[in-house]
């Protein structure tokens, strides 16, 4: 049996947090240490898929239904069915999958799966920005050393807020990143082109719309008077070339260097 | 003869004894392997085999030097499996982004995980890849080690990827950039480039046959 | 001509969306952040998915639609606009047209490759 806190949630990584992102792991993981919240890897997973599959393809839901299997299992042992994302993405993937596939669908890819026990459908897909709100904003507060006041532009993408049936907040007008960044002594600039996407994939195939989108959002947020631009989604980040995790300037505001 | 089974090679059906291997019982018929078979012995992949059973549907893949006949069983012989072998320099490789380059199409796993129930090894194939994706070289080439690359998990996944190939490339990233380096090797190494052994050698080079017989066995003994 | 009828058959069966819904109030356009880069307008699209025209198969804008789902979110008529871009992508695919080639040669030129980015694209261009 493990010893567990109040705050406690089984947690989903995703490769690209395990690899080119891996600095939103870290400053994740460090938060979290500073804020007495538990993140529990689970023990096997798999690929997410990166985006939502829209066809009738179910074969593409694979390896989503998979880790929400290890999921339920691994949800047993520790007593919670929340399962925590931080990449925009795999929340998006695996929450459309955990609120939205179809019953059928299901059964079929349980069906097809013969070699894993059937999903039953009771995992709750969040998102890290959710956990850090159930764990009270005004809480985080005590835990800021000094108010930075720095001018940030929270960038939500596409992922965190549509289909608006998983979305983290309004998907038009979110306030979530605002108010973290507030209670974390930052001086939030919200801004026109926030909720627009930055192009997702096309940039592997070099589509100047990523170049041109890139300009505009940027530009959009310094309009604004923004500093810095802050993000959940690697792609964003990727995409955007100017922005940081908002984990990281959590990590930052909550003295993390200081906590070792 | 004693009891005998039917077995059914590339449609056609044929009577033979049991408890032979696939190998003896196709050579008992009559063919004889030019290719596809190897060390008879189930270490080097040569002699794939893919099959189905009377009233099953699954298809199966094992050694045909390994897999005993069945009755009913419809089989016939994979003696090569086509895969693109990519030039790289191991020492130029050594994070998951490097590996991607080399061979991108690993983002393409479904976890559908069709390799792994292929694998005659019993080796969890889906998991090498994933590993790969997620960058954890070293898990992926502890999973891959028994690997014989017979090439049946590449021949059988929807997303086309070739694992064998993947896998002995993070296996040789693996030992070159990430084991520990045995000291005993290098010194040992060192010894043989400092000449320590050569005129052993050179002593073995020059005995007669009946000599080098007589020593061989007396280190058998 | 029978198999320009099938498109929105097809189009119907691979994304579940009743294309006949639409009344060309075009919002899913002015709502899309990657026109510029397209030959036809997303109502454009659906108008030819509706009349099962085989243009829609030879369009980019399929393939510049990167399902950011502004369309959809906002679309009166409750059409998932970004299902109809992902199956006329699909009913390509599935006839043949990929954009294989042209990704992994770029990937193999790439400085930097989040997983994220190979994931995504090889799911959204390849069968």
């Amino acid at each position: 049996m493990i010893l567990l806190g109040k705050y406690r949630y089984m947690y989903y990584p995703g490769c690209t947090l395990k690899g080119w992102a891996k600095d939103l792991e870290t400053s994740t993981l460090k938060v979290c240490e500073i804020l007495g919240i538990d993140l529990i890897e689970l023990d096997r997973w798999y690929c997410c898929g990166g985006v939502f599959e829209l066809s009738d393809n179910l074969m593409r839901h694979l390896g989503a239904v998979r880790s929400l299997i290890k999921a339920e299992e691994k949800s047993k042992e520790i007593g919670t069915g929340d399962l925590v994302t931080i990449c925009s993405m795999c929340y998006n993937v695996l929450g459309r999958i955990s609120f939205q596939l179809k019953k059928e669908d299901i059964e079929k890819i349980n069906f097809f799966m013969d070699d894993e026990k059937d999903y039953s459908g009771k995992i709750r897909v969040k998102h890290f920005l959710e956990v850090l709100k159930e764990y009270g904003f005004n809480k985080i507060r005590n835990y800021v050393d000094e108010q930075m006041g720095i001018k940030v532009a929270p960038y939500y993408g596409c992922t965190l807020l549509r289909p608006e049936e998983i979305g983290i907040d309004d998907s038009q007008k979110p306030r979530i990143m605002e108010e973290l960044l507030e209670a974390i002594g930052m001086d939030p600039v919200s801004f026109p082109m926030q909720t627009v996407c930055c192009g997702s994939y096309n940039s592997a195939r070099g589509i100047k719309a990523v170049e041109t989108l890139r300009k505009k959002i940027l530009e959009s947020a310094k309009r604004e008077g923004a500093e810095l631009i802050v993000t959940s989604c690697p792609l964003c980040k990727y995409n955007l070339k100017e922005a940081m995790y908002f984990t990281e300037l959590m990590e930052m505001a909550l003295g993390g260097a200081r906590h070792g | 003869m004693g009891k005998t089974v039917r077995i059914y090679v590339m449609g056609r059906e044929y009577e033979v004894p049991e408890g032979l291997t696939i190998m003896k019982a196709l050579e008992y018929v009559g063919y004889r392997y030019i290719r596809g078979a190897g060390c008879r012995a189930g270490f080097c992949g040569a002699c794939t085999t893919v099959y189905r059973k009377n009233g099953d549907y699954k298809l199966y893949s094992g050694l045909a030097c390994q897999t005993t006949v069945e009755d009913g069983m419809y089989l016939v012989q994979i003696p090569f499996v086509p895969a693109e072998k990519p030039k790289y320099e191991v020492s130029e490789i050594k994070d998951v982004e490097d590996i991607l380059r080399v061979y991108p199409e690993i983002a393409r796993c479904l976890s559908c995980n069709t390799c792994t129930k292929s694998c005659p090894q019993g080796l969890e194939t889906m998991d090498v890849i994933q590993s790969i994706l997620r960058g954890d070289i070293k898990r992926a080439a502890e999973l891959s080690f028994d690997c014989i690359q017979c090439g049946i998990c590449s021949m059988r996944c929807p997303a086309e990827i070739t694992h064998y190939h993947v896998a002995q490339l993070v296996r040789r990233v693996y030992g070159k950039h990430y084991l520990k380096k045995s000291k005993e090797l290098e010194r040992r190494i060192k010894e043989i480039e400092e000449g320590k052994y050569q005129e052993e050698i050179e002593r073995l080079m020059k005995l007669p046959r009946e000599e080098l017989e007589r020593l061989y066995k007396e280190i058998r003994r | 001509m029978n198999s320009v009828k099938e498109i929105a058959k097809e189009v119907k069966l691979i994304s579940g969306q009743n294309v006949f819904a639409c009344y060309q109030c075009g919002r899913c356009s002015s709502a899309c952040p990657m026109t510029e880069e397209m030959d036809l307008l997303p109502n454009q699209i659906i108008r030819l998915v509706q009349m099962s025209d085989d243009a829609v198969l030879s369009s980019v804008t399929p393939w510049i639609c990167a399902s950011c789902l502004d369309c959809t979110i906002r679309c009166p008529r409750g059409i998932d606009v970004a299902k109809v871009m992902e199956a006329i992508r699909q009913l390509s695919i599935r006839r043949g047209i990929e954009k294989r080639e042209e990704l992994v040669r770029n990937f193999k030129e790439m400085d930097e490759l989040p997983q994220i980015l190979l994931v995504s694209a090889f799911r959204k261009y390849t069968g």
